[in-house]
């Protein structure tokens, strides 16, 4: 239980879905964590995001788990703001050693490409793939610097292969594993890893309070247990993925345990992609 | 496009390894706590385990860098707080964080933490380290944060007492007279770091050293100024001590986060006396070890407190480990020849030796030695002489040695094979009157009788049946008396004869029976020479167990083929071989498909390396056949440790002799025979049953190398060989004492470093040796390496050394040979290795260029001087500075530079009118071309 002792990790996207389950995992093994999410609907998304409240839930299961935590609200779209809350994680604790950019939209989508406007598009991309280059610029440095750090990137089966209706999302997480492999490059002489995973369909789990398949659904107009039964047909395992199973992976390559690994997709989609 | 991806741009240079601090004090439940602080909620009350653990946690964090301080507020329940204060002592000394963190906890706001940090480039004032380099507790650079903690409560104690200590340790562990000890100071002149380097001779006295230490640490001069930096390959500091802390109560101070030194030493003043934290790195060594060290300075500063005497009566151990028991039972009457007979009676006709082509039962042999010996006697040898014996391996070897001790005589055997100066020069210190020899030409001069076994026959012959000696005890010295004088050289001076006495042999055999279940089934083998004390061993242990001696022919031992093929052929069941000479053994028995009757192989006569074991153990488990290492010197009857082999010895490399046999004690010691701490280094002591008489003729050497343990009053034999025992009594064998050096201050162990290279894949053979012309000028050393075989990975072994030693002990040459130049006693010999080569071997061979003449005093004009180019005047340059052939791609450090030889390149540069040398330039750039090519400003891709 301390695969991630002494270490502080910061989560981005923590009030709910992955980003809970990944902080509270860590929280486990040992991790202080630095808490953050937008906490407020953001304009041109169609469904609700994570709230403070929500926030505040995963900081109080880390502090449970023996975790000192620090909790602010973060909109990955703004740089000044990553500076200010990753420079004050770095004076509270001193360093940062994982970063886990988890933060991500699944709407606006549903739509053909000529069907997406402008300020859908660059919406989808600033935040998730331009925000997890902005907390990579953020603490790169500090990462190199210290010659210790590892960054999870969390893409998708989207970053791997095509989904019908979803151009902006399946371009942004293919474009985030494109930033995972080219950080590794840039930070392996200095002993910062950086890597990718790839969940597939991620079932809703009440405990986690993560809605993606349901707003899939709605971004493409079906009911979600049909939606949920459509999956399933396309699983070759026949079962959905776990909050906790995409936890357990980020765990892998935030701690010394995959000190070799870096640039690499690690794929928890229960053999999707593999046809 | 490579180019670029190589370049690293904008990258920030590792964090440097600031020192930080913290204290814990509590904050009044009425306060307003003002200014920047985070908060942490504990869930349980101050003091309990969870509180502990989020306090430690808390003061354990490292600031950021140019961070000056932390504070955190830990909430226990019922509103209970503790401020935690974490400062950088560079910006915040120790009362200072004090102050600043009571006036927090009060609700004053203090404002900022007064002092920054000096950022940008750090001037870096090159400091020179005084006295000398010693790292008991295994010193390598710093970095990284402490792995290992250790608190302890002391007595009263002060920086002064503490750095006594640590230097008197220091000085003792590492046999210097001067250690170098890192000691953080608050002086009215400021605050800062002390480097000492006080003298620790044993004849300086307690208060002498204490006067010392007290006036350099208050020395304002001695304060190294902020920015100074010492260079890592030259910093020599193994212990560092921090500034005393003072707490007041309720308050609690961790006064440093990180250790600055390989071991640092923290101390805190509390109401009640000093607590001690000591911090190391892990890869320092383990807390064992450090438990032992810092029980040694615990020791040691007990002493000293004390404060009169002198350094040498200090002793390093509380309590000095138990002396192994000694066994007693052997029977003090009995003689060699006497167990011989016993052993001969019970078994007469079971076969005692073999040479292929016939047997001799015991009863034959006995009867044989019984003619021998009245054969002496007739040719008068007179009891208590000593009768010389140059046979090969053959029955009558065999049969004189038993039937000179029947005689009561005591035998001197020579090896054939030994040049004719040798043999007259043994025969002449011995003091021979009588030689049984069938050498063509026994160098015989003066009254020496050299008869051949069959002229002794010839003597019994004449002689009436009356005058054959029994297996009585002609001499009436019991079995105490000499059997044997076996001629050994050490590493200087003329051969000297050990004698061993009948006892120290029975001895050994008794305490070896049981163990290795010795018995009349078993088959042996005489590969050695008689005149190489592993052959008594060899001798005597079948014959007075019953079981059957094959003696080995002189080219079966040359020939491993053939004599793997002997050992097939006898079913021989115990062999014991040198490792070297087992090496082909094993070459040859892994070619071949059938598998030998072996069920004991003993190694002996020099150190193994188990890493080569595991081949052999793939064909024999250590269930079909037991692998036993053994220590021994001459002067010990051949064996003192024994030490059965696993695979895991082998996977690891081990170099655990084990445990002392029974009779036999091992004791570890320094030069004043004081007992030296558990894992820690110093000259392995012998004593017990095995210990020679005396050195003949040789009173004065005897009593140096014979000595009187000053603890039990018992004879201890001094072996000049370096060992450090384990807590569980087994010894690590650790090369000769003799083979230290010291190169620009540092100790280095030249065995040592040739185990690191014997260690990497395919390396058969290493030696280390110091080269370079010191003659004029010690910066001039170098450490040349040897390996074998030629045609290995040189730059895979420089890598291995890089990462396996510390940057003084990487030699700066590897040479590969064939097989390393042996004397005639089978040591290395130092004068016959060729001269070293350079580490990079695809270097093409260098074009020989004339050295340019000193702008300053030749008639030589800039334009003819421009005529030659930069890069071939550097090489030139090179190859006069470091002695070896330089190419334009040989890196100047992998070549042999330091940092020393490398300012001096610089003045070479100016004296030949080039122009100056930045030093940056050439580190960053170390070869001719390259360097040439930074010079003149070419980008170099």
């Amino acid at each position: 239980m301390s695969r991630l002792r002494n270490k502080v990790a910061f989560v981005t996207g923590a009030a709910r879905g992955l980003g809970r389950a990944t902080a509270v995992r860590f929280a486990q093994e040992g991790a202080d964590l630095v808490l953050t999410d937008i906490a407020a609907d953001l304009e041109g998304v169609p469904y609700a995001l994570g709230t403070s409240s929500q926030l505040e839930e995963t900081a109080r299961r880390c502090r449970e788990a023996g975790a000192a935590v620090l909790v602010r609200s973060l909109d990955v779209r703004d740089a000044a703001r990553v500076r200010e809350v990753t420079g004050e994680a770095i004076a509270r604790f001193g360093g940062v050693d994982v970063l886990v950019n988890n933060a991500g939209i699944a709407s606006p989508s549903g739509k053909a490409v000529h069907e997406i406007s402008d300020e859908e598009w660059i919406l989808m991309l600033d935040v998730d793939l331009s925000g997890a280059f902005r907390l990579i610029r953020a603490l790169g440095g500090h990462m190199s610097g210290r010659r210790s750090g590892s960054v999870v990137n969390i893409s998708s089966t989207a970053g791997l292969v095509g989904y019908r209706h979803f151009a902006g999302y399946v371009a942004a997480k293919h474009g985030l594993i494109g930033l995972s492999r080219a950080a590794a490059l840039d930070y392996a002489p200095f002993k910062v890893r950086v890597n990718a995973v790839c969940p597939g369909s991620v079932r809703d789990v009440p405990d986690v309070e993560g809605t993606m398949l349901s707003q899939i659904a709605q971004a493409l107009d079906v009911p979600v247990e049909e939606h949920e039964e459509l999956f399933l047909q396309s699983q070759p395992n026949n079962a959905l993925v776990d909050p906790e199973d995409i936890a357990d992976a980020a765990l892998w390559l935030a701690c010394d345990e995959s000190r070799h690994v870096t640039g690499s997709v690690v794929t928890v989609d229960g053999g999707f992609s593999a046809r | 496009m490579s180019r670029v991806l190589a370049v690293p741009r904008r990258f920030p240079r590792p964090v440097p390894d600031g020192i930080t601090h913290a204290v814990v004090v509590p904050v009044g439940s009425s306060i307003d706590l003002p200014g920047a602080t985070w908060g942490r909620d504990c869930p349980a009350p101050r003091g309990s385990a969870e509180a502990e653990r989020i306090v430690g946690a808390e003061t354990r964090r490292p600031l950021e860098d140019g961070q000056a301080s932390r504070a955190v507020v830990v909430t226990y329940p019922d509103s209970d707080r503790d401020l935690i204060l974490v400062g950088d002592r560079d910006v915040l000394d120790g009362p200072a964080l004090l102050r600043y963190a009571r006036a927090l906890a009060s609700g004053q706001n203090p404002g900022p933490a007064s002092g920054t940090r000096p950022t940008g480039p750090d001037p870096v004032v090159p400091v020179t380290v005084p006295g000398e380099g010693v790292s008991p507790f295994l010193a390598t650079n710093p970095s990284g944060g402490p792995d290992l903690e250790l608190r302890q409560e002391w007595g009263a104690t002060t920086t002064e007492l503490l750095v006594a200590a640590v230097a008197v340790v220091l000085g003792r562990l590492g046999r210097c007279s001067r250690p170098t000890v890192a000691a953080h100071v608050t002086t009215g002149a400021g605050e800062g770091t002390v480097l000492l380097a006080p003298c620790v001779d044993d004849d300086v006295s307690v208060t002498g050293l204490l006067t010392s230490v007290r006036n350099t640490l208050g020395d304002p001069a001695m304060l190294l100024p902020p920015a100074a930096r010492l260079d890592p390959s030259e910093a020599r500091i193994g212990i560092g001590i921090l500034d005393m802390l003072e707490a007041g109560p309720g308050e609690r101070a961790m006064p440093a986060l990180s250790a600055p030194f390989p071991l640092t030493l923290a101390p805190v003043r509390l109401e009640d006396g000093v607590e001690i934290t000591a911090l190391a790195r892990a890869e320092s060594g383990d807390l064992p070890q450090l438990e032992g060290l810092l029980a040694t300075i615990r020791h040691v500063h007990r002493q000293i407190a004390a404060g009169h005497g002198d350094l040498g009566d200090i002793s390093l151990v509380a309590h000095p480990a138990p002396e192994i028991p000694e066994i007693t039972e052997m029977p003090a009457g009995r003689s060699l020849h006497a167990a011989f007979a016993d052993v001969a009676a019970r078994r007469p006709e079971e076969i005692a030796l073999s040479d292929g082509e016939r047997s001799v039962t015991y009863s034959e042999l006995d009867r044989e030695a019984s003619l021998l010996a009245a054969g002496l006697r007739a040719a008068g040898v007179l009891v208590g002489e000593r009768v010389g014996i140059c046979l090969e391996r053959s029955s009558d070897l065999i049969a004189t040695m038993i039937a000179v001790l029947r005689a009561g005589a005591t035998y001197v055997p020579m090896d054939p094979a030994y040049p004719d100066e040798r043999l007259s020069y043994t025969s002449r210190d011995a003091g021979l009157r009588l030689v049984v020899s069938t050498r063509t030409s026994f160098p015989a001069d003066g009254e020496l009788i050299v008869l051949t076994p069959d002229e002794v026959r010839s003597w019994a012959a004449q002689t009436p049946d009356l005058m054959a000696p029994g297996t009585g005890d002609p001499s009436g010295q019991g079995g105490q008396g000499p059997a044997y004088v076996i001629y050994t050289s050490g590493s200087t001076g003329r051969p000297k004869g050990v004698v061993v006495a009948h006892t120290s042999v029975l001895a050994l055999i008794e305490g070896t029976r049981a163990d290795l279940a010795l018995s009349p089934d078993d088959t042996w083998t005489l590969f050695h020479s008689s005149a190489f004390d592993f052959s008594v061993w060899e001798i005597w242990a079948p014959l007075l167990t019953g079981a059957r001696l094959v003696l080995v022919p002189y080219w079966a031992t040359r020939d491993p083929e053939e004599f793997w093929d002997l050992l097939r052929r006898e079913r021989v069941t115990v062999l014991n071989q040198t490792p070297s000479a087992f090496r082909q053994l094993d070459a040859v028995d892994s070619t071949r498909a059938q598998r030998l009757a072996l069920r004991l192989v003993v190694f002996g006569g020099e150190s193994l390396d188990t890493r080569r074991l595991t081949g052999w153990f793939d064909r024999y488990p250590e269930t079909v056949c037991r692998l036993v290492n053994m220590f021994g010197i001459t002067e010990t009857t051949v064996h003192v440790t024994s030490r059965t082999l696993s695979r895991a010895d082998a996977l690891t490399g081990s170099s655990s002799v084990g445990w002392a046999l029974p009779g036999w004690s091992l004791t570890v010691r320094d030069r004043r025979l004081r007992p030296v701490p558990v894992g820690f280094p110093g000259e392995i002591l012998v004593g017990g049953a095995g210990l020679a008489l005396e050195y003949l003729g040789r009173p004065e050497l005897t009593a140096e190398r014979f000595v009187e343990d000053p603890l039990t009053g018992r004879r201890l034999y001094r072996s000049g060989d370096l060992g450090r025992l384990g807590p569980d009594g087994q010894l690590d064998h650790l090369g000769r004492i003799d083979n230290q050096v010291k190169i620009r201050g540092f100790r280095i162990e030249l065995d040592e470093i040739a185990k690191v290279l014997e260690g990497a894949p395919g390396v058969q053979a290493a030696a280390v040796v110091v080269g370079g012309d010191t003659a004029q000028d010690t910066a001039n050393a170098r450490l040349d390496a040897y390996v074998v075989p030629g045609g290995l990975d040189l730059q895979m072994l420089r890598v291995r050394a890089e990462r396996l030693l510390p940057v003084h002990m990487v030699p700066a040459t590897i040479t590969p040979l064939a097989a390393l130049p042996l004397t005639a006693n089978g040591k290395l010999d130092i004068r016959a290795l060729p001269d070293p080569y350079a580490v990079r071997q695809p270097s093409p061979a260098p074009v020989p260029v004339p050295t340019i003449p000193p702008a300053a005093t030749a008639d030589v004009s800039t334009d003819e001087q421009a005529v030659v180019p930069l890069p071939e005047r550097l090489r030139a340059l090179w190859q006069d500075l470091l002695g070896v052939p330089v190419s334009a791609h040989d890196n100047f450090f992998e070549l042999g530079g330091n940092s020393l030889l490398a300012v001096r390149l610089s003045t070479l540069m100016r004296e030949n009118g080039l122009p100056p040398l930045n030093l940056r330039l050439l580190y960053l750039n170390a070869t001719p071309g390259g360097l040439a090519a930074a010079m003149q400003g070419v980008p170099v891709g």
